[in-house]
């Protein structure tokens, strides 16, 4: 019982915060380290949806390029294809992950070269009007998310 | 009455010809496509020669090599530096004995934009002694095609101007020249150093 109530305190604590803090809260962003005059790269992160409504981003905007897009990955026609898309949206109580070969946010025409180690100043912005700044670090990344098994020809 | 009629027939025919307009546009924006036909199953590969910036290279030179072919661009924004990446992190998680009989390549799908200097610095970026190759449109479509390789420029509303949709895979050509399997998107770096090694020559006591 005791346990429980504590529990429940917990919750509550929790829930609380999260509601000052607006609904929308960002977990691991980080830029893909690109090779030197590589003019784009792409920043991936986790945004989580503490509240009751589904919120759409709208909008993510960094110094550190001359435009900054939402951008997704199709798989068509045998073929990988690029996308800009209007908005990611953030499904009440879920989450979206951008990551690499689906949605993520573009940086493109990079204003200077970036450094594994540097850190890029992005905001975003979200349909329920409120917003998020924060500073995603530049990391190589070498493993895809998707994991399918190898084919042989043939 | 009559005049209603007409003008819902008049909507008919334009609806009608806004659909074949669309169906057009469809086709015209897919007339880029290279090797539509050529599925990656169907794929042979063979000898090429394209340009690194010191020149010419041939497919052949790398005999008694195990060569691993990449074909995509460098604005592109995530297939390609996610598998070359990982193709990178492969070959360095390899004895330097293997690593040492494996030749990397990466060719551009997109001449125009990428240059040889930026080619090599590209794709040396992702392993020391990955070639990066280019070549004019029709030589790029006739190794394409070779490989089964798709692609298609394609204008897109954004920054980035257009994009290259293209196929994704990892084509592994033994020692003798000869394509060995290809390995699709995604694939993880130890699974790749797997196909790599299964591609050298067992060397004998």
């Amino acid at each position: 019982m005791k346990k429980l109530m504590l529990c429940t305190l917990f919750v509550a604590t929790w829930s609380i915060a999260a509601l000052a803090d607006g609904a929308i809260s960002i977990a691991d962003p980080q830029v893909r380290l690109v090779p030197p005059g590589t003019p784009n790269t792409g920043v991936f992160l986790v945004m989580r949806n503490g509240g009751d409504k589904d919120v759409k981003l709208i909008k993510a905007e960094s110094p550190a390029a001359k435009s900054v897009e939402l951008h997704t990955v199709i798989e068509e026609g045998g073929m990988k294809k690029m996308r800009p898309v209007p908005s990611i949206a953030i499904r009440a109580k879920g989450e979206a992950v951008l990551k690499p070969g689906d949605y993520h946010v573009m940086l493109i025409g990079l204003n200077k070269p970036l450094q594994e180690g540097d850190s890029v100043p992005l905001t975003l912005r979200f349909d329920d009007g409120s917003s998020q700044s924060l500073q995603a670090p530049v990391r190589q990344i070498a493993m895809p998310m998707a994991a399918p098994t190898a084919m042989p020809m043939k | 009455m009559n005049i209603s009629r007409r003008a819902s027939r008049l909507g008919i025919f334009f609806t009608a010809l806004l659909l074949v307009t669309t169906l057009c546009g469809n086709a015209a924006a897919h007339e880029g496509t290279h090797g539509l036909a050529h599925k990656s199953g169907a794929a042979k590969g063979g000898d090429f020669t394209l340009d690194s910036l010191a020149g010419p290279v041939s497919l052949r030179q790398f005999r008694g090599k195990v060569v691993v072919l990449y074909f995509g661009y460098t604005s592109c924004p995530d297939a390609c530096p996610t598998t070359l990446a990982a193709l990178g992190a492969a070959l360095k998680s390899m004895a330097s004995t293997e690593s040492a009989r494996i030749q990397p390549v990466f060719i551009t799908l997109d001449p125009a934009r990428d240059d040889g200097k930026h080619m090599e610095e590209y794709s040396r970026f992702f392993y020391p002694t990955m070639l990066g190759l280019r070549g004019s449109d029709s030589r790029l479509a006739k190794v394409a095609k070779q490989y089964g390789v798709l692609y298609a420029k394609q204008k897109v509303d954004s920054a980035a101007n257009y994009v290259v949709d293209h196929s994704s895979f990892l084509y592994v050509i033994g020692t003798d020249g000869k394509l060995v399997r290809s390995l699709p998107y995604g694939i993880p770096p130890k699974d790749i150093a797997v196909a790599l090694r299964a591609a050298l020559p067992q060397s004998r006591p």
